[in-house]
């Protein structure tokens, strides 16, 4: 569903910020991508949404092109940033119509939409008040829920738990894991081990652009993570 | 795009800017025709007690148009009284009823509104339609919905556009309306084709200021910057190359300023000759009074066919280096519509003179009987648009084209990062 192949990305100013990246997400699979800042995961999630083109590689969204065919591909997947940022005019209900209706979807009433905002856990009271009001927890929900409404199979989340109060960010997790359930197939990158352990099918370490480890859940049952994650930062 | 058309209006028109910004633009716009009006009824009572009466023939004023209400333009020129003789014309320069504070300040008629007020407007709404998005963090989210880059465009471009013209549309509608119903105006079809032109003129000019803030913004990742980058491009237009077309076009054109002076010295030594004739005339010696009435008239004659293609080039450098301006070429395009502007001018002051050429002798005294009556009708619309101002509408469509072109490259191309 998610995939890349050899993909890379060298800025105009030289930098290599992705080195051959080789992913594969399958639906109802959660890959967690670790890393420093500056490893290449937001450049890579910038490449399935064609935001920046690649020097090298190909991203596929579904089987489809992102650099070749970028709308149909936007079609497969759902993005939800580190710090949802929406229209502070607008009520949470007012921000779903308008995103809803950019991905295509026109049929939904104002029942559809209060539906998936109780369905992320906003409170009723949020649903037509304006957003600038929200904290960042009830931002990220609403990230979350637009990304529901849109319907696509793949969701790519760029550090959605940061700056989350553990409660925002538990809830927050309870949501990716039933949407995995459903059979979305999640690319996450973060920077919290704890998280991607409890809930990635697998994980990828990135460093300086290259993927310099990757594991799935079984393998990592053995392992300690964090133990794992620092020793691959020092190493090379 | 009829998407983004809706949340541009929906998110803007419950703002400040969108309260502060209408009710300026209210403001300037009653301003303007109440200041406007005044000016115009003052240049009507002007008109009646100076416009001839029955046959007296040597006078020429003509009638304010009420079109000059929406763009004064040269109404001050045109209206002036103008004293014939068979030595040439009188031309009053000091009108009893034009607003002297006129000369002190800058007419704030409907023209000043549009091309002035209007433009900056235009420019304080669209200059963060792009980086504004960008400085949000919604332009990545829009992308990524799946927004086609061109409809982000096309709708903020539009959905810009109709904040700021549709609230002039209608405070000029309903002052177009409300100046029909004015004691003074008659509201004929043609004021009626005038303002739908100075109206769809209006339109064009917006869109263009807004293509011109969508470029600036588009061009920078800061909506302060593209503030900045976009108010200067508007003094460049609005105010830098009008105003500096007309003293380049007075430098380099080969109509000295002592011209004029010279013209003038002439015919007070022509009136001094004509002092001397008369008194001759008394002495009943006609073979010469006619004569010399004859060689003043030609002399006239000749001063006129001089200046007079020297003074169109000037004008036509004038045209051609204001038009350099959307500024500059709104502004002609709506003093002609509103039968104020150069072409008119030009038109009375060679109908003047044919009108002297063709009455000199009865206006010299040397034949009897009545002088013919002057007449000199508005150019009908249709004229209008035939003439000069067809260079000033591609001039506004190309300009217009051009900035959306330039707004539509930068926001394809734009880093949304």
């Amino acid at each position: 569903m998610i995939q890349a192949i050899d993909l890379s990305k060298r800025y105009e100013d030289g930098l290599l910020a992705l080195d051959h990246l080789n992913l594969n997400i399958q639906p109802g699979q959660i890959y967690c991508l670790l890393g420093a800042n500056g490893a290449g995961k937001t450049t890579t999630i910038n490449l399935f949404f064609n935001l920046i083109e690649p020097t090298g590689g190909t991203a596929l969204l579904n089987g489809v092109d992102c650099t070749k065919n970028p709308l149909d591909a936007k079609k497969h997947a759902a993005y939800v940033s580190e710090n949802v940022m929406l229209y502070g005019n607008f009520t949470a209900r007012q921000n779903l119509d308008f995103f809803t209706r950019l991905a295509g979807r026109r049929d939904l009433k104002k029942e559809d939409y209060y539906m998936v905002m109780r369905q992320v856990g906003l409170p009723e009271r949020a649903f037509e008040q304006r957003v600038k009001t929200f904290s960042k927890g009830m931002r990220q929900k609403l990230g979350i829920a637009i990304a529901i409404l849109k319907q696509a199979p793949a969701l790519l989340l760029d550090e959605p738990t940061s700056g989350l109060d553990p409660k925002a960010a538990a809830e927050f997790i309870d949501l990716l894991i039933a949407l995995k359930s459903e059979g979305k197939a999640i690319l996450m990158s973060t920077h919290d081990i704890f998280r991607a352990r409890e809930i990635a099918d697998i994980v990828g370490i990135m460093k300086e652009g290259v993927l310099i480890m990757e594991k799935n859940s079984a393998e990592l049952e053995a392992e300690d993570l964090e133990r794992l994650y620092l020793k691959y930062m020092e190493v090379s | 795009m009829i998407t983004i058309w809706r949340k541009e209006i929906q998110e803007n028109i419950t703002t400040y800017r969108f309260f502060v910004l209408t009710g300026l633009l209210f403001v300037l716009v009653v301003v303007s025709l109440i200041v406007s009006y005044g000016d115009y009824q003052l240049r009507m009572e002007n008109y009646n007690v100076l416009r001839p009466q029955g046959s007296e023939a040597q006078k020429i004023i003509l009638q304010p148009q009420p079109l000059s209400i929406f763009a004064k333009g040269l109404d001050a020129n045109l209206g002036r009284l103008y004293t014939l003789s068979a030595l040439g014309v009188e031309v009053h320069s000091s009108q009893q009823s034009i607003n002297r504070l006129f000369s002190l300040f800058t007419v704030p008629d409907m023209l000043f509104v549009i091309k002035v007020l209007l433009a900056f407007i235009a420019i304080l709404f669209s200059f963060d339609a792009i980086s504004g998005e960008k400085e949000m963090g919604t332009l990545k989210l829009m992308l990524a919905s799946g927004a086609k880059r061109a409809e982000i465009v096309a709708g903020k471009l539009f959905g810009r556009f109709t904040l700021v013209f549709v609230p002039f549309a209608l405070l000029f509608l309903a002052t177009a309306i409300l100046v029909s119903l004015l004691p003074d105006v008659s509201a004929s079809p043609e004021y009626w084709a005038g303002i739908g032109l100075i109206g769809g003129a209006s339109a064009v000019y917006v869109l263009l200021w807004t293509a011109t803030g969508m470029f600036a913004s588009a061009l920078v990742h800061r909506s302060a910057v593209a503030m900045v980058l976009g108010l200067g491009i508007w003094t460049l237009f609005v105010f830098v190359v009008p105003n500096l077309g007309v003293t380049v076009a007075q430098s380099i054109s080969d109509v000295p300023p002592g011209d004029r002076v010279e013209m003038e010295s002439r015919l007070t030594a022509i009136q001094s000759i004509y002092e001397t004739l008369q008194r001759v005339k008394v002495t009943h010696e006609e073979r010469d009074f006619a004569r010399i009435m004859t060689q003043i008239h030609e002399a006239n004659s000749h001063l006129f066919e001089q200046y007079a293609p020297r003074l169109n080039k000037l004008v036509g450098l004038t045209r051609g280096i204001v038009r350099l301006s959307p500024a500059g070429a709104l502004g002609l395009f709506v003093t002609e519509v509103a039968h104020t502007g150069l072409s008119e001018d030009q038109r009375l002051k060679s109908a003047v003179w044919l009108y002297i050429d063709r009455n000199f002798k009865r206006l010299g005294g040397l034949e009897k009987g009545p002088v013919d009556q002057f007449r000199l009708e508005p150019m009908p619309i249709a004229d209008i648009l035939g003439g000069s101002t067809l260079a000033d509408t591609i001039v506004l469509i190309l300009f217009c084209a051009g900035f959306i072109g330039l707004a539509t490259w930068r926001s394809l191309t734009y880093d949304p990062r």
